[in-house]
């Protein structure tokens, strides 16, 4: 039996990945995929807790975080799509019109 | 297993707790549907969203005096509580909502962006905020939030040729989205380490210390943990530092009245949640101090804010970007209030706020003309001997935003500065105090600019349209309504103070 | 056994989330990404959350991640854009991802394992039931989230038809002459 520290580790790890490639990453769409990897490491430690804790609650919550990433990725592209086609380019170093 | 047969009495649904989101949500499909009509009419299409939203508010109204007398009431297996504190919330939404409408008809008609799914958008956010702010389930919290967040995505975007939108709704997608990410993992772990998802099963919890799955203590470093992530993903949808870099360039790009929306109502609801969460499951005395480590971050984090924001708009020339970083400044007083446990003070302060904000930008979309053009601070030249009415205006409103006494602004700040100060949270308070005054000045220079300063071009400004003027001038009667006699609400507030916590 | 079966899909998870940070190549990064949630699907096996399992490949890896890898494609975007990521900020995020990483050890450090007897959750039956009874609101909210998503992506992403400002401007000014002569409802923009 895998104990539940293991599977939180691994989803700390992977958010903590997420978390990084948000920073390191220029590409929009390969920050909204970090993104999504960082609510995927949510989902595990969702899951996990919800498994041994024998509770159905976190395994609900997982299906609704299903429903908003889904949500989410729809609009998401949208707009890089209205941006891209505006700008040619998905790099978010040159969205610098309003200065930081 | 024929048990499974549907029981509705199992099912707990009681479709008039729910009744406001409803209304909401029929109204925003209907004008969805009248859209596709051959030859929409704006007019009518206004008129569809703005009778939603007034019957949205009688439905709230009518739950006002049931709530009452029951305390509060729960329904679909404590999903929704509908107590004072989201009621209180709901009619904040709900105008600010409706003035949304009023002011931005004139800026759909002007550049021919699709009117229905504006409404409908603004409408599902809405929805969504009501939702957080009568949360009674994690579940709904995350939910009502993706839904506010996402609709305000699209409508930060939605003057599609305008690189500026553009680039303000990636801005704010990106980092809200990760933001969500943050408290998500702090839903996570606070689950796991209370063994229930429900705020009062939270509750129940932490003043027990028994994990309600297992039985077991509650474990205090995920307990911590969790509560340390919402606080990041909270502080990001409120605004407050270090977490506030995305909101100058997300509301100088979006739409003004979108701007007014997303400054407003968006802040308000995130500030709905985070009181839920932060005050009413993470009570003082339990949890191992977790209460007083909650408040000392928030304190720091307030006091940051205050004088982040305050000193930022001092240097600010754009108009929307001089209001966004003082809506961080508001942020962090409405901060000191939520350190101090006391939601009255917030929600009072939140509704000041919003109520003069939207005021305040209503006037922007006016000014700025079609597509946000004119937004400098210099444009604003020479406007008292252009539009006198226009420019006294926006002096009432900017001095309702600066504190000044008589004001709604100034009520606001009393009230949260008051409850904090009993608190004990001195510092916090006279930092607040400081940095209110250093905001007069930043004010105060849009007004000198405005009368004191030769305009050098004629501009052409096409008389001001009814919804604006519908909006400024509600903006200015309630500023002064609260500023000067706001005795019955806080009546009113005062009574719904037992509900928040009552237990079932 | 099953502990070396986690660790082997804990590693293929870790080190395709590395790869999706430190991939240059967007597509290559999409599908590192769904080797992440394929292993995590597995781990859900794993933990006897069977339907939930099912429903990360076949909403995850199947539709989100085919909306990605489709979004990419359509795009095409060019590969010398890509040659330069932010290495400076590679720094920057070390201690960004040190910090959080330690943050959450503190927390997970001492977790005591749980044990709660009891059947296992996860099956399609009890999900069902919860779903549609105590989860009965979420699941109709979700209904008005779906909706303004197909919304907001239909306006933010449909072909173009709006009007530059330049034009309206002067095409407002061509009505404001026209005024004086008749009346003239600007329909001919279409």
């Amino acid at each position: 039996m895998v104990p539940l520290s293991w599977y939180l580790v691994l989803s700390a790890v992977l958010f903590t990945l997420g978390a990084v490639g948000l920073f390191v990453k220029r590409n929009i769409i390969s920050i909204f995929m970090c993104i999504e990897l960082m609510l995927n490491a949510v989902n595990l430690s969702l899951v996990a807790f919800s498994s041994f804790l024998k509770h159905l609650d976190g395994q609900l919550f997982v299906f609704m975080v299903m429903v908003v990433a889904a949500a989410e990725a729809g609009v998401g592209l949208a707009l890089i799509i209205s941006v891209f086609r505006n700008r040619e380019s998905v790099d978010i170093d040159k969205l610098n019109l309003l200065k930081m | 297993m024929m048990t499974l047969l549907l029981q509705t009495s199992v099912l707990d649904i009681n479709y008039v707790a729910i009744w406001p989101m409803i209304i909401l949500s029929i109204s925003g499909i209907a004008v969805l549907l009248f859209g596709i009509a051959k030859d929409p009419v704006h007019r009518d299409m206004s008129m569809i969203g703005i009778v939603g939203f007034v019957l949205a508010g009688v439905a709230t109204g009518r739950l006002w005096l049931p709530v009452k007398t029951v305390g509060q009431i729960r329904a679909f297996s404590n999903m929704v509580i509908i107590d004072h504190f989201s009621l209180y919330f709901f009619f904040i939404f709900i105008i600010i909502g409706l003035l949304t409408l009023l002011i931005s008809a004139s800026f759909l008609e002007a550049e021919r962006l699709p009117v229905g799914e504006f409404y409908s958008l603004v409408m599902f956010a809405v929805v969504g905020m009501m939702l957080m702010a009568a949360a009674g389930h994690l579940v709904m919290i995350f939910l009502g939030l993706e839904i506010a967040s996402i609709s305000t995505y699209a409508l930060a975007g939605y003057r599609r040729n305008d690189l500026r939108s553009n680039e303000s709704a990636i801005k704010y997608f990106v980092l809200g989205s990760a933001a969500t990410a943050f408290l998500l993992y702090g839903m996570a772990l606070i689950y796991g380490a209370t063994g229930s998802a429900e705020l009062e099963g939270i509750r129940t919890a932490i003043i027990d210390n028994v994990n309600a799955a297992t039985k077991q203590p509650v474990h205090t470093e995920l307990l911590f943990l969790g509560a340390a992530m919402m606080l990041v993903g909270f502080s990001f949808k409120v605004s407050a530092v270090p977490f506030h870099l995305w909101t100058p360039d997300v509301y100088e790009g979006a739409p003004s009245s979108v701007t007014a929306f997303m400054a407003t109502a968006s802040k308000a609801a995130a500030f709905a949640a985070f009181l839920r969460v932060f005050v009413f499951c993470f009570v003082p005395g339990y949890g191992q101090g977790l209460h007083s480590a909650w408040t000392t971050s928030l304190e720091t984090i307030a006091i940051l804010t205050m004088i982040a924001g305050n000193i930022a708009a001092l240097t600010q020339h754009n108009f929307k970007r001089m209001l966004a970083y003082s809506s961080i400044a508001h942020a962090g007083y409405a901060l000191v209030g939520l350190i101090a446990d006391d939601w009255q003070a917030v929600a009072f302060y939140l509704l000041t706020y919003s109520i003069t904000n939207i005021g305040a930008f209503g006037l922007i979309t006016y000014l700025a003309g079609r597509g946000d053009r004119e937004t400098e601070i210099d444009d604003l030249a020479g406007l008292g001997f252009n539009n006198l009415g226009v420019s006294i205006a926006m002096l009432i409103l900017l001095l309702s935003l600066a504190g000044i006494p008589l004001t709604a602004g100034f009520m606001g700040k009393f009230i949260v500065f008051k409850a904090a100060w009993q608190k004990g949270f001195h510092v916090a308070v006279i930092v607040a105090v400081v940095t209110s005054a250093v905001s007069v000045y930043y004010y105060l220079r849009p007004m000198v600019i405005m009368f004191f300063r030769e305009l050098k071009v004629e501009p052409k400004r096409l008389p001001l349209p009814t919804g604006v003027l519908v909006t400024v001038v509600l903006s200015i009667l309630g500023t002064f309504y609260l500023g000067v006699m706001p005795g019955r609400l806080f009546q009113a507030m005062e009574n719904a103070k037992v509900s928040f916590v009552q237990s079932r | 056994m099953e502990k070396v079966l986690f660790l082997i899909l804990a590693g293929i998870s870790v080190a395709a989330a590395i790869n999706v940070i430190f991939q240059r190549n967007t597509l290559y990064s999409a599908f590192s990404l769904i080797a992440v949630f394929g292993c995590l699907a597995a781990l859900y096996v794993m933990l006897q959350a069977q339907l939930i399992a099912a429903l990360q490949i076949i909403v995850y890896a199947g539709a989100i991640m085919v909306l990605f890898v489709f979004v990419i494609m359509l795009l095409n975007i060019r590969q010398e854009e890509e040659q330069k990521d932010r290495y400076h900020l590679y720094y920057l995020s070390l201690p960004i991802g040190v910090l959080l990483a330690l943050e959450v050890y503190y927390g997970l450090s001492n977790i005591q394992d749980v044990s709660v007897p009891g059947a296992a959750v996860g099956n399609a039956e009890s999900l069902g039931q919860g779903l549609f009874s105590t989860y009965l609101l979420p699941f109709e909210v979700t209904s008005i989230l779906i909706l303004l998503a197909i919304v907001g992506a239909v306006v933010l992403a449909r072909k173009e038809r709006d009007i530059p400002l330049e034009m309206l401007d002067a095409l407002e000014a061509e009505q404001a002459k026209n005024k004086q002569s008749g009346k003239s409802e600007g329909k001919e923009n279409n």
